[in-house]
């Protein structure tokens, strides 16, 4: 499904104006850059609250693409390229296949993809014959990082991330007896699995991890009563795994005991939020919000980061290949910009991005992971996700 | 640029007036609190004598060239605010466009050339009738504003864009981009006029510009005792009048880098505060002053020893420091 967008058009449009007097201008290399996600995508559902109140942010992340590109129009005059985003929206797997296969065809060496992770493996077995690299702007599973697709970036981050965030945190804040709730979605037991590897990096405790459940009846009570589900022993904090969060945002203020919850719900790990006032973020932000009308989010950042790496490599590889532009990018040669206080790029050995995780309530920008005193034999960003001694390719 | 009183009768009459005096060279020490909405003003001893309430966030200040007048771009409130040194209140303020961060007067003190880092815009403004007589489109996030001495060219830093414009002054026009390391953020230019320091705060470098060829002809990077590369983030600079040794702050690995300009190999560096950014030095150059951003203090260091002699708090984010003396 092909889809004119309108963002390009008014970047495209704006070009000319806003760029700087010179010269005859040369001739410039046209440089098509492809986003693919997923039609009515059900991670990004927002009226999910029961009587379809809406509860999350809207989420597009072919916006953070796009103020990438304008972003970076100066960056790119000057390096004689024109970039250009096709956006296309699929409706299942087959789809997104083909139009990365078009998008290649037509000149892209890269493609961002908003997809959740089975489709973005799926995109990846279709496609791993084709001259494309694919990065993977928002699935977070860890299992896609260890697939060790040759051609796929990662530039949201893995689930693994934000739990090594968490676990900093509590160890800092010397809360070490946890309490996990986990819902019945499969992603909430791949979420409380990947924090109990954490925690266990950290030496953390896991007081008991108990299931719940959304139904109402007396017999399920163990299971849906937020104090008989918090009750019985002792913790320092609760950590509530719900995917979808219709559990999850009845918790706080509701445990037996008087205690912190964090995880789906109260304190939530971030690669973004609107609220970080440092480091140049609230330009971000703000340039963001007046052109969007609505909050940057964290798959926002995620795309917008992953174009803004893509216009980087082009401006600063040693060649324009493929390979060079995707070997500069998994280097400690690129020094890519992402707001958030240090340079960011690709680890050699999982294609993910490095970067720090913003530990946030939902007004204000509480910690910055790696929490300060994490220390690693060579970059400390890299206390956050798996790391290269442990790293094994499946 | 700012004058030098050097006749004797001036300097006698100062001296004998106290009042005069107030006005010039007073050694009182300004530092602008991003978030504390105020200038902090010190005396030459280091004790708080004024809080200056000002627009909100205040960050770059400078003087006027006989001291008189402070000026401060107070960025939450689009406005240069102006404050009487003598009686240490803001008497006026210019309105500017979203945002205001650097700014640079013209050597003949008609013009102000303000970044405004919302929309992406270098201003010019007329200082007489305080209007903007143009708006030069810059990369995102534009930052450090400085002139070339014979005033002919403006220079702007875009931090999203990497890359240093240099802007003709007398057309408003960006006549050249050179691209430098990642996140420029500030200039100096060295007392000859012949070269443009600029520091890239994530790439961890500091570029330098030859002003007659506009080519690149150094690029420095340092890396003091116990610190990654990464941690070194360069803001703030400042150069000795007679031009031998460049002072540079190195943001979140908390020391100053001071480089001999005659071997520019050697480097010195000096502990201060958390996330160390602007610096300042005294007209005799005994002493630097670092404004800390994360530390909220100000850390003062003697130049003879290159040690650093105290620090004292002052208020929330201290984002610029000047010196009236």
């Amino acid at each position: 499904m092909r889809r004119a967008f309108a963002i390009v058009v008014l970047v495209a449009g704006l070009m000319p104006a806003t760029l700087p007097a010179q010269e005859a201008a040369p001739e410039k290399e046209a440089v098509l850059i492809g986003h693919v996600s997923l039609l009515d995508d059900p991670r990004y559902v927002q009226d999910w609250g029961y009587a379809r109140l809406v509860v999350p942010p809207p989420i597009r992340s072919v916006e953070g693409a796009a103020m990438a590109l304008e972003d970076m129009v100066f960056v790119s005059d000057a390096a004689g390229i024109a970039p250009v985003m096709e956006a296309r929206e699929a409706a299942d797997a087959a789809e997104a296949a083909a139009a990365v296969t078009e998008l290649s065809a037509a000149g892209a060496a890269f493609v961002v993809l908003d997809l959740p992770g089975d489709m973005v493996a799926a995109v990846a077995e279709a496609t791993g014959d084709l001259p494309v690299t694919l990065i993977n702007a928002t699935a977070p599973e860890d299992w896609l990082r260890a697939a060790c697709y040759p051609s796929m970036l990662h530039s949201g981050p893995s689930d693994r991330m934000q739990m090594d965030s968490f676990a900093q945190y509590l160890r800092a804040m010397g809360w070490d007896e946890i309490l996990i709730l986990v819902g019945e979605d499969p992603r909430d037991a791949v979420m409380a699995e990947v924090l109990q590897a954490s925690l266990d990096r950290l030496r953390l405790a896991v007081v008991e991890a108990r299931p719940f459940t959304l139904a109402a009846d007396p017999e399920a009570r163990e299971g849906n009563n937020v104090r008989l589900l918090t009750g019985g022993v002792d913790y320092d904090v609760v950590f509530v795994a719900d995917t979808r969060g219709e559990f999850a945002r009845y918790v706080p203020y509701a445990t037996q005991l008087p205690r912190p919850v964090i995880g789906s719900v109260g304190m939530t790990v971030q690669a973004w939020h609107w609220a970080m006032a440092r480091d140049g973020a609230t330009q971000v932000s703000s340039r963001f919000d007046r052109q969007f009308g609505r909050r940057m989010t964290t798959q926002d950042w995620a795309a917008w980061i992953a174009v803004k790496g893509i216009i980087t490599a082009y401006t600063r590889a040693p060649e324009r290949t493929r390979e060079s532009l995707t070997g500069f990018m998994r280097s400690a040669a690129m020094r890519l910009d992402g707001s958030k206080g240090v340079t960011l790029n690709y680890r050699t050995w999982d294609g993910q991005l490095r970067m720090p995780m913003l530990l946030a309530s939902s007004e204000a920008v509480i910690a910055i992971a790696p929490i300060e005193g994490y220390l690693h034999a060579t970059n400390t960003l890299d206390t956050l996700g798996v790391d290269e001694a442990e790293f094994v390719c499946n | 640029m700012k004058k030098l009183f050097t006749t004797t009768a001036l300097s006698l009459a100062l001296a004998l007036s106290p009042v005069l005096a107030a006005a010039f060279e007073t050694g009182q020490i300004f530092v602008s609190t991003e978030r504390g909405n105020e200038i902090v003003v010190l005396s030459p001893d280091y004790e708080i004598v004024a809080r200056i309430e000002t627009s909100r966030r205040p960050r770059d200040m400078h003087f006027n060239a006989d001291h008189t007048l402070l000026y401060v771009a107070c960025g939450d409130d689009d406005v240069i605010d102006i404050i009487d040194v003598a009686t240490l209140e803001v008497i006026d303020s210019i309105p500017t466009g979203p945002s205001p961060e650097v700014f640079a007067f013209s050597p003949d003190e008609t013009q102000i050339f303000v970044s405004n880092e919302e929309d992406s815009v270098l201003e010019f403004i007329d200082l007489a009738t305080k209007t903007v007589t143009a708006r030069v489109p810059t990369g995102a996030e534009p930052e450090g504003v400085i002139n070339s001495l014979d005033g002919t060219t403006v220079f702007v830093t875009s931090e999203v864009a990497d890359m240093v414009h240099v802007v003709d002054r007398a057309t408003a026009r960006v006549t050249k981009n050179i691209i430098v390391g990642t996140r420029p953020r500030r200039f100096v230019v060295t007392p000859d006029g012949a070269e443009l320091w600029v520091s890239d705060e994530l790439s961890s470098e500091v570029h330098v510009i030859d002003i007659a060829t506009l080519e690149i002809k150094e690029v420095h990077t340092f890396l003091p005792p116990g610190f990654r590369p990464e941690d070194v983030t360069p803001v703030g600079m400042e150069v000795t009048a007679d031009g031998s040794k460049m002072l540079i702050t190195l943001g979140r690995a908390n020391h100053l880098a001071v480089v001999d300009m005659a071997d520019r190999s050697s480097v010195e560096y000096v502990l201060v505060g958390s996330r160390a950014w602007a610096v300042a030095l005294t007209a005799d150059q005994s002493t630097a002053i670092v404004a800390n951003g994360l530390s909220d203090d100000i850390t003062i260091i003697d130049m003879a020893t290159l040690r650093p002699l105290q620090s004292i708090a002052v208020g929330r984010t201290p984002h610029s420091v000047v010196i009236d003396d």
